[in-house]
């Protein structure tokens, strides 16, 4: 499982992280997001690579799990 | 998805909108191709505070506090007003600053500029060249590792009211006439739709934008970058819309000549759009986004936001500033230094993401 931080980062910089880990390896992730845009952004972009993510929500930011 | 707005339609309704409430702003009296422009409108409520002097161009545009507070409310009552600040604020603000000085080249940030060239001004062809040539600039910086650092949760909630508070401060003097606020008389300053019309417009395209994620540099951007053309729909949307609603009212005036607070000096116009597109890259938003952004509570983009005021006040103060004559005496000189001030961003700014 690997960590992607995308807290506190601006566009289009937390987008860039997830592609770029999604087509490094197979592996699956655990996104940090903090917010409403960077979190629909990424959403699109799992789509795009047909990947779903369980979202889980605490006090100030969601956790995405993206099983591979 | 929950938020409507960030579905495929979501985008292209907000776009529709956005640039029908334009076209008809101006309409209604704001001057022409001018229906939104950050970069004017943030200038004119420098003049109206007397941070220039240049009489023509002083009003407190209700556009700009509306869109303000439009995003604030909404954010507020979905839950996404976060105050946020700390990445690099300082660069954020000299970034503000210089956008502000190459919009001020051109005549328009890049709502205006679709704006101008839905309005039949090809002058702003070279506009819309240079800023996707500032874009695409940026992106280079963006794929080598550059970030400005994170932002982090502020310490309660205040320091999100704050910057909207003091934008909203001026808006009161202003609406009730209280103070020195200072109006133009003549000129673009004076040209403007009815005050509550306007407040109203702005409210309502603060919420879409807020809601839709709105970003004509983003909409570019993620063209270049992650091959994505979701923003770019909505600002397809925007144009056209712009355009069929000038065609109807009368608004569209196709040429190069004589074109409406613009200038035909195709370098510059090129040049100062790259400087502007650049900066928006580097700080990550247009500038009708970090108005937002600064809504939802982000200091760093209201500080950005504060830049964009205070190089306002630069432009015209020290000649940097275009006109319909041509370009202020000292605006090549600006120009240059900005471009170099953002390359030299971009190169110190590149880090390896661990």
């Amino acid at each position: 499982m690997k960590q992607i931080d995308t807290r506190g980062l601006s566009c289009p910089q937390p987008v860039m992280l997830v592609s770029r880990a999604i087509k490094e390896d197979s592996s699956s992730l655990e996104i940090l997001v903090d917010g409403g845009t960077a979190s629909e952004n990424i959403l699109r972009t799992l789509e795009q690579f047909d990947l779903t993510a369980e979202v889980s929500q605490t006090e100030d930011y969601k956790t995405f799990i993206v099983n591979r | 998805m929950k938020n409507f707005f960030a579905s495929k339609w979501g985008i292209i309704i907000a776009g529709v909108f956005i640039g029908g409430i334009a076209a008809f702003l101006q309409y209604l009296g704001n001057p022409a191709n001018m229906g939104f422009c950050m970069a004017c409108f943030v200038r004119d409520i420098a003049g109206a505070i007397g941070l220039h002097k240049a009489g023509v161009v002083q009003y407190v545009r209700p556009e700009i506090i509306g869109i303000l507070f439009g995003a604030l409310i909404i954010s507020v009552i979905k839950g996404e007003f976060k105050p946020r600040g700390g990445s690099s604020a300082i660069i954020r603000f000299f970034l503000g600053a210089f956008a502000m000085i190459g919009a001020l080249v051109f005549l328009g940030c890049p709502w205006r500029a679709f704006l101008r060239l839905a309005g039949g001004d090809l002058n702003a062809i070279l506009g819309i060249a240079g800023l996707a040539t500032g874009i695409y600039i940026g992106t280079l910086f963006l794929k080598k590792g550059f970030n400005l650092g994170r932002a982090l949760p502020s310490e309660g909630k205040l320091s999100g009211y704050i910057i909207p508070g003091f934008f909203g401060l001026i808006f009161l003097l202003f609406a009730f006439d209280f103070g020195k606020i200072m109006i133009s008389s003549k000129g673009p300053g004076a040209m403007h739709a009815p005050m509550l019309i306007s407040l109203g417009a702005g409210l309502i395209v603060g919420y879409l934008a807020q809601r839709s994620r709105f970003c004509t540099m983003g909409s570019l951007r993620d063209i270049f970058i992650i091959r994505n053309f979701h923003l770019f729909t909505g600002l397809a949307a925007f144009f056209v819309t712009v355009l069929v609603m000038n065609l109807i009212l009368g608004q569209f005036n196709m040429g190069f000549e004589g074109q409406p607070i613009a200038h035909n000096l195709h370098i510059w116009n090129f040049l100062g759009m790259v400087l502007s597109g650049l900066a928006f890259v580097l700080a990550g938003g247009c500038p009708g986004r970090q108005i937002v952004l600064t809504g939802e509570g982000n200091t760093d983009s209201g500080v950005f936001v504060l830049g964009m005021l205070v190089g306002a006040g630069f432009a015209h103060n020290f000649g940097l500033s275009s006109s319909p004559k041509g370009l202020g005496p000292y605006g090549e000189y600006a120009t240059i230094i900005g471009i170099v001030f953002c390359l030299l961003v971009g190169f110190f700014m590149i880090k390896r993401h661990k």
